[in-house]
């Protein structure tokens, strides 16, 4: 996961103290707004009665936990807000979490044969790993210590099979969860015992001699204890000769990575729950040879591979009592470990080089909410220590020692959300959070709302929110002889958006939903030549400014047809040169269908996602393209087994994703049409 | 013009669709039930007794259920709602809402055979262990499952308005 590019950048505008303070203030006004009328709480049981069973079953109940920490409406939560759920993960046969959020209005996905990265708002940065959007496990972060990165593909640490729902937040989230969350927060939520229960085994495989099982055990006892015991194991070979014109150099086969893309993975996952007690535990590992040549490796090399390893151990107790106070509280341990092996040339000799990271964590955290009527305030803290940040880097044999950093780090935390009804259709959401870290000092991130819901059918919301990015210990402290030097004066990214959302029902079949965005980012950190000695750093380079437009469109006919079609339309640019962003789609669309067919039973489910073009990072553009994926599932077979048939790139689009800075190729192309077949047992 | 041409499709809105919590449309679902479903004679003690629905468990309905049923008659009964039910006087209610529990769902549904009880619940094994109507949520939408073997076991008959809805399950082999 290392960054070694070339120098680029812009120099930064200078601060919007202003802005932030006038945001400050627009928090303290809503908040005594908020306190003067006692609104009265919608009755909604009135009527409930009068309702026909053809109208319950329209209705929606969709849930969001992760938006505020609580359980809420989707309607009510102050963000857009898009639920996966595990029906569409086994109907679409998604095989990883990106796979899920390819499929998420205005998100998409590149992969450069090693990690998959996410974007959204029309933003990726090469060499990011996934370190602005906030992924969380059952509300626990996974963002690692070392490069703020998310896991997404078969490197994600649980299996996709055992995921229950999964929640995407759009906007700032950093008013709930401190740092990371500049674009969004992705909750996932695993299955427990009561939704699992028994035992569940899934074996597939596919293409590229790929193999793959996983197993659930779900059991609730007579005591109220409830286990889920879940793993996964999947092995691939990938694509086994890869041709990369920029490796030939004239010679035969130059060019071609020969079975250089192997992939090997395992996870495991426990959940445990007793009353308010849950214990939860995650473990993964994942090692993928990388056949691109990145950050300059011997080329055609099977020697080249990256092994990511996390874990973690996160207990906590929630209780509540009858007069409306509710306490919830969490301690963790985490653990995360890089290893790259990457052989390189020099003097026509190869040494092997091993670049690691490992960090160790662990933190508390307590809140407490109170409701009072229909109103509910909550506070916080969280405190964290990163007792174990180390970077290292060496040649294997002879044995050289490149680098060995070792860092310790702390943070704490307060927050604050309320939630007040103002009269029937008026919800007003605030929320406020500080964080304090030991190596830069603080940042405090208001989110306002307010949710007005005119008709039954219709829930406008309009959101302003702020959040910030913590330099990652990467970006603060990896260096390299002659090439690079430590940057620990860098400082946050910031990002201020602002969001409306309109969520309509038309009609008895159809919702859509709209949602219109604009945010400036200040600080972007980039690389840059220190003109004192021209060795590499980090600095708070570059801003950015982007709006754009989501509309989605959902029909259901009962079970038997679902339709849901997606147009983003956005720009990004750096205000600086007015220049587009690379790896920025100006348009995402994407659509997915899924109908019985006939009285068979068999159920098809396609889903296509389709990108404009992105400028690269040479300046050139990929091209656009459009991926359809389809899958065909059987019913239950002798009420105990599931069948489903995929082939993703059904129509063998040729693509290929833009190439980071570590990457000689401009353009990293992706797969063509590959089948997968997968089989669901329960016993 | 499209935000024009919503905001006149809100005025002209329904009730349903509307966003309402998901225990607050199975409570509904749970007054339904009792309309679509006719009970032997035998399962009242007299003919205006109370048609009870009881909640076995833990209550996940909060005022819900109460609010709903409150001053309601089905079939010119009254409608009421017993809470904590006992294992041993399960047999007493006509619509059994089976909740989270620390006591096993099997064995309420083992206390419950042969009686013409309605039993309803959430936990994924709840059909195989005997149970009649079975909620999931699927696309965001409270949906519900019904053994009709189970149904007919319990001497229960469901009308077909209530059937035409339902995912059906359990119908005796051609």
């Amino acid at each position: 996961m290392r960054q070694d590019g070339p120098a680029q950048g812009h120099p930064s505008h200078g601060a919007r103290v202003r802005l932030a303070r006038l945001a400050r203030a627009a928090v303290v006004a809503g908040i005594l707004a908020g306190a003067a009328p006692a609104g009265a709480q919608s009755d909604d049981a009135q009527g409930l009665a009068d309702l026909s069973l053809e109208d319950l079953m329209n209705v929606k109940v969709e849930t969001v936990v992760g938006a505020s920490k609580y359980r809420q409406r989707v309607t009510d939560a102050p963000a857009s807000v898009t639920i996966i759920t595990a029906d569409e993960i086994q109907r679409h046969q998604y095989r990883t979490l990106a796979d899920v959020l390819r499929n998420v209005r205005g998100f998409y996905v590149t992969y450069d044969r090693n990690y998959h990265y996410v974007g959204t708002r029309g933003f990726i940065r090469p060499g990011d790993y996934n370190s602005r959007i906030l992924v969380l496990v059952d509300g626990h972060r996974l963002n690692d210590s070392i490069f703020g990165g998310a896991l997404i593909g078969q490197e994600f640490p649980v299996p996709v099979d055992l995921v229950d729902r999964v929640e995407v937040i759009r906007g700032p989230g950093s008013a709930m969860y401190g740092s990371s969350a500049l674009f969004g927060v992705v909750n996932v939520i695993t299955k427990s015992a009561a939704q699992a229960p028994g035992g569940e085994l899934w074996v597939g495989g596919g293409g590229q001699q790929t193999g793959g099982a996983t197993f659930s055990y779900g059991r609730q006892s007579e005591g109220g204890t409830s286990v889920l015991l879940g793993g996964s194991a999947y092995r691939s070979a990938g694509v086994t000769d890869l041709f990369y014109p920029e490796y030939r150099d004239g010679t035969l086969g130059s060019g071609h990575a020969l079975d250089a893309d192997r992939a090997a993975r395992g996870n495991g996952l426990v959940n445990l729950a007793r009353g308010g007690l849950n214990l939860r535990a995650v473990y993964g590992v994942r090692r993928k040879h990388v056949p691109t040549g990145a950050f300059g490796a011997a080329f055609n090399d099977p020697r080249t591979r990256t092994i990511d390893t996390q874990g973690y151990v996160d207990l906590s107790y929630a209780r509540s009592w009858k007069n409306g106070t509710e306490l919830t509280s969490r301690v963790y341990g985490d653990h995360y470990e890089y290893d790259a092996f990457a052989p390189y040339e020099a003097d026509g000799a190869t040494t092997l080089n091993h670049d690691l990271a490992r960090g160790t964590w662990w933190g508390a955290e307590v809140r407490t909410a109170k409701r009072l009527r229909a109103h509910r305030l909550t506070v916080g803290t969280e405190l964290r220590r990163d007792a174990r940040l180390v970077q290292q880097n060496y040649d294997v044999e002879p044995y050289v020692d490149c680098l060995h950093d070792r860092r310790a780090l702390s943070m704490w935390s307060l927050f604050a959300d309320t939630e007040w009804h103002l009269g029937r259709a008026v919800t007003l959401e605030t929320g406020l959070r500080h964080d304090r870290y030991s190596n830069f000092g603080g940042r405090t991130k208001p989110r306002v709302a307010v949710i007005v819901n005119p008709a039954d059918r219709t829930t406008l919301k309009a959101v302003y929110g702020s959040a910030f990015r913590a330099p990652t210990v990467y970006e603060l402290y990896w260096t390299q002889a002659n090439v690079t030097k430590a940057s620990p004066d860098l400082q946050p990214e910031d990002i201020k958006a602002t969001e409306l959302v309109l969520e309509q029902y038309l009609g008895s079949h159809w919702r859509l939903s709209m949602n219109g965005f604009t945010y400036r980012l200040k600080g972007l950190v980039g690389q840059t030549a220190d003109p004192a000695d021209g060795l590499l750093v980090y600095r708070n380079l570059l801003s950015v400014d982007a709006n754009g437009f989501e509309v989605e469109a959902e029909g259901r006919w009962g079970r038997d047809l679902r339709v849901r079609v997606s147009q983003t339309l956005q720009r990004s640019v750096d205000p600086a040169g007015d220049e587009r962003l690379t790896n920025s789609p100006t348009s995402v669309f994407q659509a997915a269908v899924d109908s019985s067919l006939g009285r068979s039973g068999l159920l098809a489910s396609m889903d296509l996602q389709a990108l404009s073009g992105r400028r690269t990072l040479a300046g050139s553009w990929a091209g656009g393209y459009v991926v359809t994926n389809l899958t065909l599932s059987t019913p239950r077979l002798g009420g105990r087994l599931e069948v489903a048939v995929s082939l993703w790139n059904l129509f063998g689009a040729q693509y290929g994703d833009p190439g980071s800075e570590e990457h000689r190729q401009t353009l990293i192309p992706q797969d063509g049409r590959t089948i997968g077949v997968k089989g669901r047992m329960r016993f | 013009m499209v935000c024009a041409a919503i905001l006149a499709a809100a005025v002209a809105a329904r009730a349903a669709d509307r966003a309402l919590d998901e225990y607050q449309v199975k409570a509904a679902y749970l007054y339904n039930f009792a309309k679509f479903v006719e009970w032997p004679a035998a399962a009242f003690a007299a003919p205006d007794a109370p048609l009870v629905i009881g909640v076995f468990g833990e209550d996940p309905f909060g005022p819900a259920l109460d609010e709903l049923v409150r001053d309601k008659t089905v079939k010119g009964r009254r409608c009421v709602v017993r809470r904590s039910v006992r294992m041993r006087d399960l047999r007493s209610s006509h619509i059994v809402f089976i909740g989270a529990s620390p006591e096993p769902v099997a064995q309420a549904l083992r206390e419950l055979e042969g009686a013409s009880v309605l039993t309803v619940g959430e936990s994924p094994r709840l059909l195989d262990e005997g149970g009649i109507v079975l909620f999931s949520v699927d696309g965001g939408r409270v949906a519900f499952t019904v053994h009709v073997g189970a149904a007919a076991r319990a001497r229960l008959t469901i009308s077909s308005q209530l059937l035409r809805l339902a995912r059906v399950t359990g119908l005796p082999k051609p």
